[in-house]
């Protein structure tokens, strides 16, 4: 479709011959120009105006910064079609583009020749070896998505979706201001696009399209989603989905309740695709679970086996039924699953899980013709959708055209632009008139308002040609060597980089109005510190020269919550930089590096730390995360930033950073904290960066080691109201003296866990914000029904009701102590209150906890029920009944009913249950 | 070489000086110990072991206090309030333990405590007289939890009617994942949770005015270009929707309405939405403080100085207790804030005032950083009886402020050289917090002393839906003092007729 309107577009700018129309916008620039540079200058560096017309040494040097993407060896298989569509008009193909259109001035029947043979010349040109073209899938579109729309990406080019609160004006601006990416979906297979987004900088050397670090997946993923149309299904949910090669896999870390509710209690770590069914992406040894999903290719229709090993738990769904499942906790298992299958693929979802102890994994199949065996990786897929760039036909290279072609681009003069070498040798430019002879006809040329045949014509706006003028006008302004701040400020305006950054009050993103899609990492409390790239001013009197110097070398992160990326431009063109930046940028009267002594580091560290300003409320340090937002690692400071600087920004850090969220902590020059050197100032903060010094080898701060602090039930027992795992956000811990513990889930109001031994860690909630869910110290755990714990039942095995808690008619009433402190949980359903009274004590080498369930109020109409356990129950010769041969449950005068997993209890109103579980 | 970063800063407050006219600050001692000539700063110490990071603080019988703390402790102390309390003096008798996240607590002397957990309201006494509770009544649990630790729950007082209120906020500061995150519930004396008002974001404190009107503080994020106090008005809409869609469960509220248009502004938004209760006082982010909480209303009748039904608000991350002084015009909530106290231990959270007029402060900086430095603290304001020169009261009119003092001025300072003034505002967007935008420097007309030389009207332009930032560093008492606080922010929600 997006094909088809290009295509008309093409076609119209066709029809109108020669006199093609040019874009009042002209050639697109990436981002603002630096304050007080010179637009013509800038402009001139951005067309090559030096590429044809030479000129001394000097002006060459500051001019001659660009260079044209790589055509050839060094280049990318683009499409022919494309390549055709390109050369009949380059900004009709990708408006704002620098390449001119060199083929305007040839008539109308010698054009398409001239174009035909140059296009069998450059394929001809092009790298050995076939392209690639790719796959796509829905999931790998919306990453791509959401990566071209949060990396960097949009910082310069047209965005595509509109962030639900960016008013349409603002929205509308990005889209005219933006650079352009042309008809992609025609111009790439998908194999190079992806070769180009993980390396730019390797095509076109100049820098302009900077590397932002993708991996191979992010690379795949943004590819995919900038070649969109050539999937056409992929946009269409109703459009049938052909099967791709591999599995998806997500991991996850951290402790759950089974592999089936593999969300629970743990966060997705990473995703991917894989061969076969291995866990081979695990980075730990406990406490974490892996999904496989996609598609399994039936071979022949008949009956099928499907075998899990696991150890912990494990199920397999195929076409959303459950075939196997091994789900729990417990040593290796094996289970089996039958199941009928056509031809054909079929949905397949596997769900590992892994809590402590050792793991283990395996999934094997049996099937009509073959025996037992490891399900093939050829069989595993995931649906998806083969890409083709649209227009994509097949196409021979032509030599005696391809030779034709190879003279054209020579007498073109497209070499003087493109550096090109083919198996005949490297093409060499001719030399035009030089820049300081045309600079005497401003009007003629390329420059004409109608451009001659024979000169290139550019896609220049009058405003854009007025520039250039004027810059010729006093052109040998340009031989004169540049200061350091102008060096700064050229190549901050030819590579983009005000897009990001301000500087001089002049660009990023609030100027450029594409501040909304700049984004944090998740929901870190940052504010648009957390977003928005620092601003740069002055920011060679801020960050070392070396460190500068190795931001643009290798762009590490040291803002992990900040989702745009610092790009990468190449060091032939970013290397002039901290050397002019540091001459531009740090005052003549900076503070010097001061000497500091181990005295002052300790002092440092204990500044720092928990019982000085505690910077670590806020600042991570080496691997440890703060206290509270993930704030700029102390130990990347010293490392990163000047001295002088930091002296002036501790006092006050709002005048140097405006909007920041740190605080001073030295209001007005005089210290908050007086206890530490005496309050004074200057020896606080010298202390502070003395400790820093040392980077991450420094002592680590008092209060960011997180001790465990156990909560002891010693002479009576004690509460913990807290998020519990496997109790619910809502739970109630109790830790009793005999050394057993409960947990009582009240907004279900029943009883969760039990465990024997030490009760809980309190340090996860005490220390920091108290993030998350913090599970039972003790062991001998026990994970007690899900879900209501009473029903009214037509019959003893009617299913049991699904919803519970408020929903279900419970309220939570509270709980009152007994003389021993020990609490009775009130609590109430439909007119019926209960008191739940549990009592633990130790029985010979056991524990048994007691637990008795007074009810009063109206009896309801109906059977009552109390599901006492789920599970694998047994009935035992005592009348006691043993749960997953773990506990065992008696229930003194009451006739307990197994169904099925359940073991359900009657329960009569008024009266009393007493349940009696040994573990 | 020993360098020191000491000359930059005389310079750079030199130049501030110079700009602004003030007095040589070289000559004074730092504002936090002339502070504490009139209202003096008392640490209760806490013993060795007990981490009282003090969510809220409630007076009861003889001069005991109940400090709950964020840890879920609720503690007794005694001997808090005495002239200058003494390790030996000051007694602390762990009354209930283990709670979760403790942010409100209020009794009616009857013996009950009503404290707010994250998850309910508890109600809890003692009933065998060891100090210890032994009772826990679920009083109210109208809302939901998820297991988010921002989804935290601030209780108020009971108000005259006997109600509780509590503020929600949202799921992560983000979002509302359930039931009534980011909403006001109004708990009754039968214990039902009715819902009260709805876009809240992140509360840190509330309580009511000497009015009775309830109020509580919103700190800068979405919806919040900085920190505010606004009025909980019943029915009213204050600012963040993420949490309108639980209208479908508050009939009593009518139908939801229509979301605010984020990039806007305040003024624009509130004035094509009739919930909208636009916010009382701005605390300017950077320049007031950074995180709004605690709210104490000075009802002692003149224990604590002349600041009497003035509002006291904590904010966190400086350590600081504000001032804020409130008009109504056309039913609106607005006024100014005005530094009070800077230099306490930890980050002010908790604020009460006991019967002798004292202001007690609580304190936390886990997980928020404060300037104070401490990880808690429990301190008092104690009035010394000595007046500050300060201002006592910002109101708006026609034409301009009328600003009363503590003391008369001299009227030779009261000049339109003795003032500067700004105005600006923030964007309101669903995005985090905002720079000052639309900003102005309002012309000075005139400035008018009156008779008795206590009070003046301050004559300029004026901006609906700005702060309204004056400096007055010209200003002197007659015996030639400048002002012990400078400076007041006035959100100007309406231009009285």
């Amino acid at each position: 479709m997006a094909f088809r309107t290009w295509f008309l577009g093409l076609l119209a700018v066709l029809s109108t011959g020669a006199a093609l129309p040019v874009s009042a916008q002209g050639v697109a620039l990436a981002a603002p120009i630096a304050k007080g540079t010179d637009p013509g200058e800038v402009l001139m560096g951005e067309l090559q105006c030096v590429a044809c017309h030479g000129a001394d040494r000097a002006t060459a040097d500051r001019l001659g910064n660009r260079t044209a993407p790589l055509l050839g060896a060094g280049g990318l298989r683009l499409e022919p079609q494309w390549i055709r569509a390109w050369l009949a008009n380059p900004s009709a193909s990708k408006p704002g583009t620098a390449m001119p259109h060199v083929l305007h001035g040839l008539p109308e029947a010698t054009r398409g020749q001239a174009i035909d043979e140059l296009t069998h010349f450059l394929v001809s040109a092009q790298p050995a070896g076939e392209p690639t073209f790719t796959t796509a899938d829905r999931a790998r579109l919306e990453l791509g998505r959401e990566l071209y729309h949060s990396v960097g990406c949009v910082a310069c080019h047209t965005p595509v979706d509109r962030p639900a609160d960016m008013p349409e004006d603002v929205f509308q601006r990005a889209l005219k201001e933006g650079m352009a990416l042309g008809n992609l979906a025609a111009k790439y297979p998908g194999g190079e696009l992806i070769a180009f987004l993980k390396d730019p900088v390797k095509h076109r050397p100049s820098g302009r399209m900077p590397s932002l670090g993708l991996s191979d997946a992010e690379a795949r993923a943004i590819a995919t989603y900038l070649l969109r149309d050539q999937a056409p299904a992929l946009t269409d949910p109703n459009a049938p989905l052909a099967t791709v090669p591999g599995l998806k896999w997500e991991y996850y870390e951290g402790f759950g309740p089974s592999a089936a509710r593999i969300e629970e209690g743990r966060k997705k770590v990473s995703s991917g695709e894989a061969d076969t069914l291995e866990i081979k992406m695990a980075v730990r040894e406990s406490g974490f679970a892996v999904r496989f999903s996609g598609a399994i290719e039936i071979p022949t229709e008949g009956e099928y086996t499907f075998w899990l090993t696991s150890d912990d738990g494990s199920v397999l769904d195929i076409d959303g039924k459950r075939i196997v499942d091994v789900d729990g906790e417990h040593p290796p298992v094996e289970k089996s699953g039958k199941v009928r299958l056509t031809k054909g693929p079929h949905t397949i979802d596997v769900r590992f899980s892994q809590g402590g102890g050792g793991w283990e994994f395996k999934a094997r199949w049996a099937g009509p013709g073959f025996d037992r065996q490891a399900i093939p990786g050829s069989v595993l897929k995931h649906f998806g959708q083969p890409m083709l760039p649209v227009g994509h036909a097949s196409f021979a290279v032509d030599t005696a055209k391809a030779k034709a072609g190879r003279a054209r681009f020579a007498e073109l003069n497209c070499t003087a632009c493109h550096a090109l070498a083919d198996a005949t040798g490297p093409l060499t430019a001719k030399a035009v008139q030089p820049l300081n002879v045309i600079a005497r006809r401003p009007n003629a040329g390329c420059l004409a308002d109608n451009v001659p045949a024979g000169a290139p014509k550019f896609n220049l706006s009058a405003a854009q040609r007025s520039a250039l003028r004027q810059t010729l006008a006093n052109v040998d302004r340009l031989a004169r060597p540049t200061t350091p701040a102008e060096q700064v400020s050229l190549t901050f305006s030819h590579l983009g980089c005000l897009a990001c950054h301000a500087r001089d009050g002049v660009g990023g993103p609030l100027a450029t109005g594409r501040d909304g899609w700049f984004r944090v990492i998740g929901e870190a409390d940052l504010g648009e510190e957390g977003k928005l790239p620092p601003h740069l001013e002055k920011v060679g009197g801020k960050l070392r020269r070396e460190w500068i110097q190795k931001l643009l070398a290798e762009g590490p992160k040291v803002r992990p919550y900040m989702a745009t990326r610092m790009p990468v431009f190449g060091t032939a063109n970013t290397g002039h930089l901290p050397a002019a930046l540091e001459a531009a940028d740090v005052a003549p009267a900076a503070a010097p590096e001061p000497a500091h002594t181990e005295r002052d580091a300790k002092f440092g560290r204990r500044l720092v730390g928990r019982d000085g300003v505690s910077c670590i409320a806020c600042h991570t340090f080496s691997t440890y995360g703060s206290m509270g937002i993930p704030a700029l690692a102390l130990d990347r400071m010293h490392e990163r930033i000047r001295w002088d600087w930091f002296r002036r920004y501790m006092p006050d850090p709002a005048a140097l950073r405006p909007g920041t969220r740190m605080p001073s902590f030295w209001p007005e020059g005089r210290a908050a904290n007086t206890d530490i050197l005496d309050g004074n100032t200057d020896a606080q903060i010298k202390a502070i960066w003395a400790w820093m010094a040392a980077g991450d080898r420094a002592d680590v701060p008092a209060g960011l080691i997180r001790s465990r602090q156990e909560l002891v039930a010693d002479k009576e027992p004690v509460i913990y109201r807290n998020f519990i795992e496997g109790a619910g956000p809502r739970a109630i811990g109790v830790g009793y003296p005999e050394k057993a513990n409960l947990a009582f889930d009240a907004n279900n109001q029943r009883l969760a866990l039990l465990w024997q031994g030490a009760f809980i860690d309190t340090s996860r909630h005490s220390t920091d914000r108290g993030v998350g869910f913090e599970p039972p110290l003790g062991d001998h755990r026990i994970q007690l029904p899900d879900g209501a714990p009473f029903a009214v039942l037509s019959s003893a095995d009617a299913p049991w009701p699904k919803e519970s808690g408020k929903a279900a008619g419970y309220q939570f009433l509270g709980y009152a102590f007994d003389d021993a402190r020990r609490p009775s949980f009130r609590y109430r359903f439909h007119g019926v209150t209960v008191e739940d009274t549990p009592v633990p004590k130790a029985v010979d080498v056991d524990i048994v906890l007691r637990r008795s369930l007074r009810f009063t109020g109206a009896a309801p109409t109906g059977a009552l029920w109390f599901r006492a356990a789920e599970g694998d129950i047994q009935a035992n010769p005592d009348g006691s009944h043993t749960v997953n041969g773990k506990i065992r449950m008696t229930f003194p005068g009451s006739k307990p009913v197994i169904v099925g997993r359940e073991l359900r209890v009657p329960v009569n109103v008024p009266g009393e249950l007493v349940q009696e579980i040994l573990w | 070489m020993k360098t020191s970063i000491l000359p930059f800063l005389r310079g750079a407050l030199a130049t501030a000086a110079a700009v602004t006219g003030a007095l040589s600050l070289s000559a004074q001692a730092p504002l936090a110990e002339r502070e504490n000539a009139f209202y003096r700063l008392v640490t209760v110490p806490i013993p060795e072991g007990i981490v009282l990071e003090a969510g809220a603080i409630q007076h009861f019988g003889k001069d005991r206090l109940a400090v709950t703390t964020r840890l879920g402790d609720i503690w007794f102390v005694d001997g808090a309030l005495g002239p200058d309390p003494k390790p030996a003096n000051v007694r602390f008798t762990r009354y209930a333990q283990g709670l979760h996240e403790v942010l409100g607590i209020t009794t009616r002397g009857d013996g009950w405590f009503y404290a707010t957990q994250r998850g309910e309201i508890t109600r809890m006494r003692d009933t065998n007289g060891d100090d210890r509770a032994d009772v826990f009544e679920t009083y109210s649990d109208g809302w939901g939890i998820t297991g988010d630790y921002h989804e935290y729950a601030f209780g108020s007082k009971f108000d005259k009617e006997g109600n509780i209120w509590v503020v929600l906020c949202l799921t992560g500061s983000f979002t509302s994942e359930t039931e009534f995150r980011g909403w006001c519930l109004k708990v009754g004396p039968d214990g039902k949770a009715i819902p009260h008002v709805s876009g809240i974001r992140s509360p840190g404190g509330i309580a009511t005015n000497h009015l009775g009107d309830m109020f509580y503080t919103d700190n800068q994020g979405p919806w919040n270009g900085t920190c505010w106090l606004k009025h909980l008005k019943p029915g009213g809409f204050v600012g963040n929707p993420t949490g309108n869609k639980w209208y479908s469960l508050a009939p009593n509220l009518g139908a939801r309405p229509a979301d605010p248009v984020s990039n806007s502004r305040v003024t624009t938004e509130w004035k094509k939405m009739k919930e909208f209760v636009p916010p009382a006082v701005g605390f300017p982010y950077g320049k007031m403080g950074q995180s709004a909480s605690g709210i104490a209303n000075d009802g002692s009748g003149g224990k604590f100085g002349p600041f009497q039904n003035q509002l006291f608000v904590g904010d966190q991350t400086w350590s600081t207790v504000m001032r804020v002084c409130l008009e109504q015009v056309d039913g609106v909530y607005q006024g100014a804030c005005i530094p009070f106290r800077e230099g306490l231990a930890s980050g002010s959270l908790s604020l009460e005032q006991t019967p002798d007029g004292s202001l007690f402060v609580g304190g936390s900086d886990r997980g928020w950083g404060a300037r104070g430095g401490k990880p808690f603290a429990l301190q008092r304001l104690v009035w010394t009886g000595k007046t500050p020169f300060e201002i006592h009261e910002i109101h708006a009119r026609p034409d301009g402020f009328e600003i009363s003092f503590t003391e008369p001025l001299d009227p030779a300072s009261a000049t339109v050289a003795g003032f500067t003034a700004e105005n600006y505002t923030y964007i309101y967007r669903a995005d985090y917090g905002s720079p000052e935008v639309d900003k102005g420097k309002p012309a000075i007309h005139g400035v008018k002393l009156a008779p008795d030389g206590r009070s003046l009207r301050l004559q300029m332009d004026l901006v609906e839906g700005h702060i309204h930032e004056l400096k007055l560093p010209g200003l002197r008492n007659r015996a030639g003092e400048p002002l012990l606080h400078p400076s007041a922010y006035f959100t100007l929600n309406v231009i009285p007729r």
